[in-house]
């Protein structure tokens, strides 16, 4: 055939999408929740692993906190997820969770920009069922959290979601983030379906153009998975 | 084999797959033309993905650009012209076309928001101007060099695009004033394929541009080059790593290391894709 065969391509890698999950595993979470949420997670890997694009494209990060804040996976492709046995102890060191998911974002930026990989706005999803027990509202720690989570938001640097779990602190949840999204409170015993939006949401947006806007499905009303406190 | 004389065009949007999957029509445009054998115009946009019609919003803004330069060139003498203001006005002139339509038809201006690129080309001078994403890319005395290209924003594609109200501000210009063999225009879907990123920014890759500008080159029909050129956009090749919308314009000049002497052609080539 021609010439045209020759062509070799300059930067051949797909854009990234890095999914950074924040999950309280803390005492509290004993029982139903925890095991809903290991549930939620495996459905979420293999929803994933079956979107040819968002399986080339997803880079997950798993951090919890609980007895102690585990990176239980740094950025990798959702095929080296390993299967999710969480177990529920210890207390709520949110502060340290939160500090350690933006540093590991920054991290794998650079190493985006290093290699020349395009790379979607990176998302932090955080789920919990308490309040912070390493920071208290406007202590040194949490005007720090709360400022690098705003100006992080306000500087596109990434997206920050937080869900409760009932008997979350919503107020609290509402002062970490940004102004513009409100935290979600989940439905009793709807792990499956948040993780499901997750997925959607992520194979959406991994199968879009860079910088594009991606309209998400309202987790909240009848049918969704949340519901948000205008009170 | 019967080759073409320089200076030609040849070029071509193709939807990417993406678009294809979702029924969506392609939101790039192309549009060039030859005017009296010497100078070449072209213009290539990407509609934003955001904009509901994004598709019309390209077609009309090379069409506005083309037909600004086009005009101005049949009626001016060629020493009564700036050639480095023309492709900035050709910006204008879509920018103006863009915003007319929405009046008339009474939709804002972001739903027909592109991107554009505007080229014009005098014997071997290059005259290039853009806002947004895409590059042009010009093989002067035997060398590559990024004319336009995309800006080092942090997420690759957020763009600015004409119908913004800060166009004007983000707009960039470059010429070659002499020694031009090669151009090629394109829109962001081939960016990942032509262009190599680095901390630093953008460098146009040798080993897509030798090819490519080699085929253009070796054209000699333009209607059959401009078929297999598409076909070779969407290959499995070129769209493994971009799913979106894809534009190619190649132009051959009059350069100095032509192969070919300047001639005389009957009549112009144009082309549209």
């Amino acid at each position: 055939m021609s010439i045209l065969n020759e062509v070799e391509i300059a930067n051949p890698q797909h854009p990234h999408c890095a999914t950074m999950l924040l999950l309280d595993t803390s005492g509290s979470m004993e029982g139903d929740k925890i095991r809903q949420l290991n549930e939620g997670l495996n459905f979420f890997k293999e929803d994933i692993l079956q979107d040819d694009l968002a399986r080339k494209r997803v880079d997950l990060a798993i951090i919890t906190f609980g007895e102690g804040v585990n990176v239980v996976q740094n950025f990798a492709s959702v095929e080296e997820t390993p299967e999710m046995n969480l177990t529920a102890e210890g207390l709520t060191p949110m502060g340290y969770a939160l500090n350690t998911a933006m540093d590991l974002i920054e991290q794998r930026k650079n190493e985006y920009k290093t290699k020349g990989v395009d790379y979607y706005r990176p998302w932090i999803f955080m789920i919990t069922d308490g309040e912070p027990t390493d920071m208290k509202p406007d202590d040194p720690m949490w005007k720090s959290v709360v400022g690098r989570i705003h100006e992080g938001e306000a500087g596109k640097k990434f997206l920050f979601f937080a869900v409760g779990v009932e008997p979350a602190n919503m107020q609290i949840l509402k002062d970490l983030s940004p102004q513009s999204r409100t935290p979600i409170k989940l439905k009793k015993d709807r792990f499956r379906e948040m993780f499901s939006w997750l997925s959607k949401s992520t194979k959406k947006t991994s199968a879009s153009k860079v910088g594009d806007v991606v309209p998400l499905d309202s987790p909240v009303g009848p049918e969704g998975w949340g519901e948000i406190e205008t009170g | 084999m019967a080759l073409i004389v320089p200076p030609y065009i040849l070029g071509v949007s193709v939807t990417g797959s993406l678009h294809s999957k979702e029924g969506l029509p392609c939101q790039d445009a192309c549009l060039y033309e030859i005017i009296s054998d010497e100078f070449g115009i072209i213009a290539v946009a990407d509609g934003l993905g955001s904009a509901p019609f994004a598709d019309l919003g390209s077609r009309l803004a090379v069409e506005a650009a083309v037909s600004y330069a086009k005009n101005l060139l049949m009626d001016c003498p060629e020493d009564g012209l700036d050639m480095s203001e023309i492709p900035i006005n050709m910006l204008h002139a879509a920018r103006q076309c863009l915003e007319g339509k929405a009046l008339e038809e009474g939709f804002k201006l972001t739903d027909v928001a592109t991107t554009l690129i505007t080229v014009l080309f005098y014997r071997d001078s290059v005259y290039a101007a853009q806002i947004g994403d895409g590059a042009v890319v010009a093989k002067t005395d035997g060398a590559l060099a990024l004319l336009c290209g995309p800006s080092n924003s942090e997420y690759a594609n957020e763009v600015t695009p004409v119908t913004c109200s800060t166009w004007e501000s983000n707009l960039s210009f470059a010429e070659v004033s002499s020694g031009a063999e090669h151009i090629a225009v394109f829109t962001d879907g081939c960016q990942r394929a032509a262009l190599l990123k680095t901390v630093d920014g953008y460098t146009p890759f040798e080993k897509f541009f030798n090819p490519v500008f080699s085929y253009a080159d070796e054209a000699d029909d333009l209607g059959g080059s401009e078929l297999e050129l598409g076909e070779f956009l969407l290959s499995e090749k070129i769209s493994e790593y971009s799913e979106d919308d894809k534009t190619l314009v190649l132009a051959v000049l009059q350069g100095q290391n032509s192969h070919f002497p300047p001639k005389d052609i009957p009549s112009p080539l144009t082309g549209e894709g």
